[in-house]
């Protein structure tokens, strides 16, 4: 893991506590960036690199979970290591159940939190890298005609060529060739690649 | 003596007459007789006409020896009887028989015994016998006291005095009686008062005693005996200092010096051991004065208030008691916010210690930001340290000290306690505190408990209400009533706000509008506000929530 590559942010409100978490997670080598608050962050323009949060609970005005619930929202996935000064269980659930990572209770330990954000930044890359490879195949699958659509999910619900074609109302060889087209255009080098670019396009099984 | 002497010649001259010879039948002879005896009468009527003249002189003079005294006897108040050796009555004055009931002359011939009880008369005439027969006297002659018998049978107080006179061999005895009914009633009315009076010092539970100017005991009554284990013979002309431990009697003696000094009643409250337990007293001196209006001694009533004085010591200590139980419940419930508090400068000291750690063994730790590190270690330490202090001294079950508080740091020392509690809570916190209040006086931890719960009962009044609306202001202000300079504490919130019943009996004890309150926060506040000379109130907000009120007296 490339470290310049990553960076791990801080929103943290009190000022020792965040210069001494961004100086600790800043000896390690990693990259930080902190905020005071929860609107300092959004309002920043931040990198496009594998990163995690690390962000206390208790903010004012808009608290950690308040953030938590707001970044969701409006699509924003980064994982979040949860911190607080004195966790009580219903913050706990409520923040683990909206996703958080990981939910560390102050003083924590360097080992805990060092490992959370490895854990974290690796998962935000993988989740980059799968996000990445959904919008290649997105791009592919916008590229089809709509013909070719339509042959393409009718095809990984398993029918025969044969079938398309009745199904369709053409021949057996036109349905052939948009088959082609398909398994190239979306780059897929057997009839199961084809099959799990539809699973993960969400267009299994469907139907027009 | 003169009539005695002149009988003498007398008799001496008839005599000689009776031996003159018998008249000789010459002339001559009978001549000479003749002239003898001549000569001889004559001589004795003389003498007889000496006496006769010293004799009137003498009656002259004893006539009006005797209207003299008869005019005294008579105009006499007091009776006046004279009687024989044989204690017959030979003379009474009119006063005399006004006394016992008779004419005066009524009395006459009658013996003295009649104007006595029967029980005393065999003693009377058994002592005039001795003295008669001794000159032994069983009572003094001067102003006697003895019983005496009214004609009609009432017996009544007399003072006698006697005089006695012999003639010709007899004695006489003269009596000058007094009626004393009026002066032994007065007498027996005064020794009565005395008594009371005495009986009533004596009996009371009060300590009391007397001392002259120089505070040299005079008199204690029997508790002071009582109680100090002395007699009241033996504290006469000594001092405190020979009764009570040096320092004890030095109080005694500047008490006693002022109330000397001012001249009037005042009132002290005295320690002083008795029995190896010291016993505390609230005394009354004052001086007492003779009739010129001159002081001439130094008088103390002193009560024993040594149960009164445990029983409000233990009624404070309850109530302090009290209020440690209350102050620890309401800190029971910002313990997550007292932890909050706690962890996030212990947070910053771990990261700042394992950030340092790091960077000596990778050898890149640079001196100059190392040393700004360790000094945020330090403050951060102390930062927590702090708020540790604050919470074990509002932990503590302490009595009340009293001390000048700013009320501005009373809240700057409660708000970090709480802070979280709000930020958690999405309270708005606003806060007036002016830098130029005057000083209060009073406890901190206490003072701090009052602001702790009404802030607290704020927050917890705001639960129920949208995050957007809840706000919380303490202001503190000076404020002038009645004439005197008071520093005003004002906790207002937007919360559910007070119904009328509520602040009927908000601050009554065991009245609880929280499932979970006792019911105690409220009432232990006001009494605390009012031990402080200070006053403590509520009202609803025109629109939302309510406003606390309470006002210290500032100490100029």
């Amino acid at each position: 893991m490339t470290m310049a590559e990553t960076i791990v942010f801080i929103i943290e409100d009190d000022p020792p506590f965040r210069r001494s978490t961004e100086m600790l997670i800043g000896s390690t080598g990693l990259s930080v960036q902190a905020f005071s608050s929860a609107e300092e962050f959004l309002r920043s323009r931040r990198p496009d690199v594998p990163s995690c949060l690390v962000l206390d609970v208790r903010l004012p005005h808009l608290s950690g979970l308040d953030l938590q619930r707001e970044l969701a929202k409006t699509g924003v996935q980064i994982p979040i290591i949860f911190i607080t000064g004195h966790g009580d269980i219903p913050m706990t659930v409520q923040a683990m159940k909206a996703g958080a990572s990981e939910f560390l209770t102050k003083p924590f330990r360097e080992q805990d939190l060092l490992d959370a954000i490895h854990r974290a930044i690796n998962f935000d890359r993988a989740a980059r890298l799968q996000r990445a490879k959904l919008e290649d195949l997105r791009r592919r699958y916008h590229s089809l005609t709509a013909r070719e659509r339509e042959v393409m999910s009718l095809v990984v619900t398993g029918m025969l060529n044969k079938q398309v074609a009745i199904e369709l109302g053409t021949t057996e060889k036109t349905i052939k060739v948009h088959r082609g087209h398909v398994m190239q255009k979306i780059g897929a080098r057997s009839f199961a690649d084809l099959v799990r670019a539809a699973e993960k396009l969400g267009i299994f099984g469907r139907t027009s | 003596m003169k009539v005695i002497a002149l009988m003498e010649r007398i008799v001496a001259a008839r005599q000689r007459l009776t031996e003159l010879p018998e008249p000789s039948n010459g002339p001559a002879g009978t001549e000479s007789q003749v002239r003898q005896a001549v000569r001889l009468l004559s001589s004795v009527l003389g003498e007889l006409e000496t006496v006769a003249k010293e004799s009137k002189r003498e009656e002259e003079a004893v006539s009006e020896n005797e209207s003299r005294f008869e005019i005294l006897a008579e105009t006499a108040t007091d009776g006046i009887f004279s009687i024989d050796d044989q204690s017959t009555i030979r003379y009474a004055n009119p006063a005399a028989g006004l006394l016992f009931g008779y004419e005066p002359n009524e009395m006459l011939g009658n013996t003295l015994t009649s104007l006595m009880p029967e029980r005393l008369r065999q003693i009377h005439l058994t002592s005039v016998r001795r003295y008669l027969s001794t000159g032994q006297r069983h009572v003094g002659w001067r102003a006697v006291e003895l019983i005496g018998l009214h004609k009609s049978g009432r017996e009544f107080p007399i003072e006698v005095s006697f005089g006695e006179a012999i003639h010709n061999g007899r004695h006489f005895f003269t009596g000058i009686v007094r009626d004393v009914t009026d002066r032994k009633r007065s007498e027996e009315a005064l020794r009565t008062s005395e008594q009371r009076l005495q009986a009533i010092v004596d009996n009371t539970t009060a300590v009391i005693f007397i001392k002259d100017l120089e505070l040299r005991y005079l008199l204690i009554n029997r508790e002071y005996e009582r109680l100090f284990g002395i007699g009241r013979e033996q504290v006469q002309g000594r001092t405190d200092f020979d009764f009570h431990p040096h320092d004890v009697a030095e109080t005694l003696r500047a008490n006693d010096r002022q109330v000397i000094e001012i001249g009037g009643p005042t009132q002290f409250e005295e320690v002083v051991p008795s029995k190896g337990s010291a016993r505390h007293y609230v005394v009354v001196k004052f001086l007492l004065r003779d009739q010129a209006n001159e002081p001439y001694a130094i008088c103390g009533i002193a009560t024993d208030i040594t149960e009164l004085k445990q029983a409000q010591e233990d009624l404070r200590s309850t109530e302090a008691e009290l209020a440690h139980i209350t102050r620890v419940m309401t800190m029971g419930e910002i313990t997550s916010s007292i932890a909050h508090e706690i962890n996030q400068p212990l947070g910053t000291i771990v990261n700042y210690g394992n950030a340092c750690l790091r960077l000596l063994r990778t050898g890149s730790a640079d001196l100059a930001e190392m040393a700004s590190v360790l000094s945020e270690i330090v403050n951060n330490a102390n930062r927590a340290s702090t708020i540790i202090a604050r919470i074990r001294a509002l932990s503590k079950k302490a009595l009340p000290e009293v001390a000048v508080l700013k009320v501005e740091d009373l809240v700057a020392e409660i708000l970090p306690l709480i802070r979280n509690e709000l930020t958690r809570r999405r309270i708005v916190l606003k806060t007036a505190l002016p830098g130029d209040l005057p000083p209060v006086l009073g406890d901190r931890i206490q003072l701090q408990q009052v602001l702790l719960n009404l802030v607290m009962n704020s927050v917890e009044a705001m639960h129920q209400v949208p995050e957007d609306r809840r706000q919380l202001s303490v202001e503190a202000e000076s404020h002038i009533s009645e004439g005197k300079e008071f520093v005003l504490v004002t906790v207002t919130d937007s919360g559910i706000g007070l119904k009328a019943e509520d602040l009927q009996k908000l601050f009554q004890a065991f009245y609880t509008t929280k499932a979970e309150g006792m019911g105690m926060g409220l009432a232990i506040c006001r009494s605390i506000v009012g031990a402080h000379g200070g006053r403590l109130w509520a009202e609803p907000n025109a629109e939302l929530g309510a406003t606390f009120q309470f006002m210290l007296p500032a100490q100029t």
